[in-house]
């Protein structure tokens, strides 16, 4: 029998009260998004905070509906599962947190990373420069977004994005990111 | 002028134009899936409602709780294209209402205050 109890316990431990494990729509991101403002109400945080929290949730969201793919070697294109992910909410005691997982393409982790990496490696200023560059660009026709979502984390976290690939076969990776907000 | 309006969704803003006024109105959250599809129709408006203007003073309020990085770029086209248009002559004004709980808000308003030229863009405290 699957151990609900133990994976509700673990959760708890680590302080998460917003979990989902499956296919993401933008109706369930918004409803999900209600039930996570109403939380952060009772928690009398100051509202940038709870706005913070609610826009890395929303951001997260999107890049799961967006760009999620999968499907194992056998599962044609079209029958491959999409928008499809896990995701966290919680306070770590000092810090809230964003955490998103889903499965990308294997031969996006270099890209992906490279991106990433480029952005950690930025201060404050730098990230602001940073967006308001990117956000002056012309976004390619075939782009699902604005290219912005990263950036936008980074300048609302209170410490460097974290991440992790872990290579799940040749064709597919795990990416999890995790953001943290300050409670202050 | 041709009306327009829009109402709004949670995800989505209202979009009202007060044509007695020449006043457009942009107020609520935006973080639709898909936003250059959302604002598709909005933006085949304003560009013949901007061709069809004049002399008169066309007033864009923007009162958004929340927008997504997507709909940061969105607005960011929005801009540009007035402040193209005031450089042709037109007569626009922007103003960029927050709430003074909300500092981010007031920080979104300044980056793009800062980018804009020509285009008049006031910061206006709410409340």
């Amino acid at each position: 029998m699957i151990k609900l109890l133990d994976l509700k316990k673990d959760l708890d431990e680590k302080g998460v009260f917003l979990y989902f494990n499956g296919q993401i729509s933008q109706e369930l991101l918004v409803q999900l998004g209600d039930t996570l403002k109403q939380k952060l109400k009772t928690e009398e945080v100051k509202s940038q905070t709870s706005m913070k929290v609610f826009s890395m949730f929303v951001e997260q969201m999107q890049n799961i509906i967006r760009y999620s793919v999968s499907g194992g070697t056998n599962v044609p294109p079209d029958l491959a599962e999409q928008q499809v992910g896990v995701l966290s909410v919680g306070f770590d005691g000092s810090n809230y947190f964003v955490a998103s997982g889903n499965k990308v393409d294997t031969v996006e982790v270099a890209r992906i990373r490279e991106k990433l990496e480029k952005i950690r490696s930025m201060d404050k200023d730098q990230l602001r420069a940073y967006y308001k560059e990117m956000r002056k660009k012309e976004i390619p026709e075939d782009s699902k977004g604005a290219g912005l979502g990263f950036i936008e984390m980074a300048r609302n976290a209170s410490k460097p994005l974290e991440f992790e690939f872990s290579e799940l076969s040749e064709r597919e990776s795990f990416f999890t990111l995790v953001t943290l907000i300050s409670r202050e | 002028m041709a009306a327009f309006a829009i109402d709004s969704t949670k995800s989505t803003p209202r979009i009202f134009f007060d044509e007695g006024k020449n006043v457009l109105e942009i107020t609520g959250e935006s973080y639709p899936e898909n936003t250059s599809e959302f604002y598709d129709p909005f933006f085949k408006w304003l560009n013949k409602h901007l061709d069809g203007l004049h002399d008169e003073c066309f007033t864009v309020s923007i009162e958004l709780i929340y927008f997504n990085s997507s709909s940061s770029k969105i607005l960011m086209n929005l801009f540009d294209r007035l402040e193209t248009n005031v450089e042709g002559g037109k007569n626009i004004v922007v103003n960029w209402i927050y709430d003074k709980e909300n500092e981010s808000s007031l920080e979104y308003g300044e980056e793009f205050k800062e980018d804009m030229t020509s285009l008049k863009f006031n910061l206006v405290k709410k409340g």
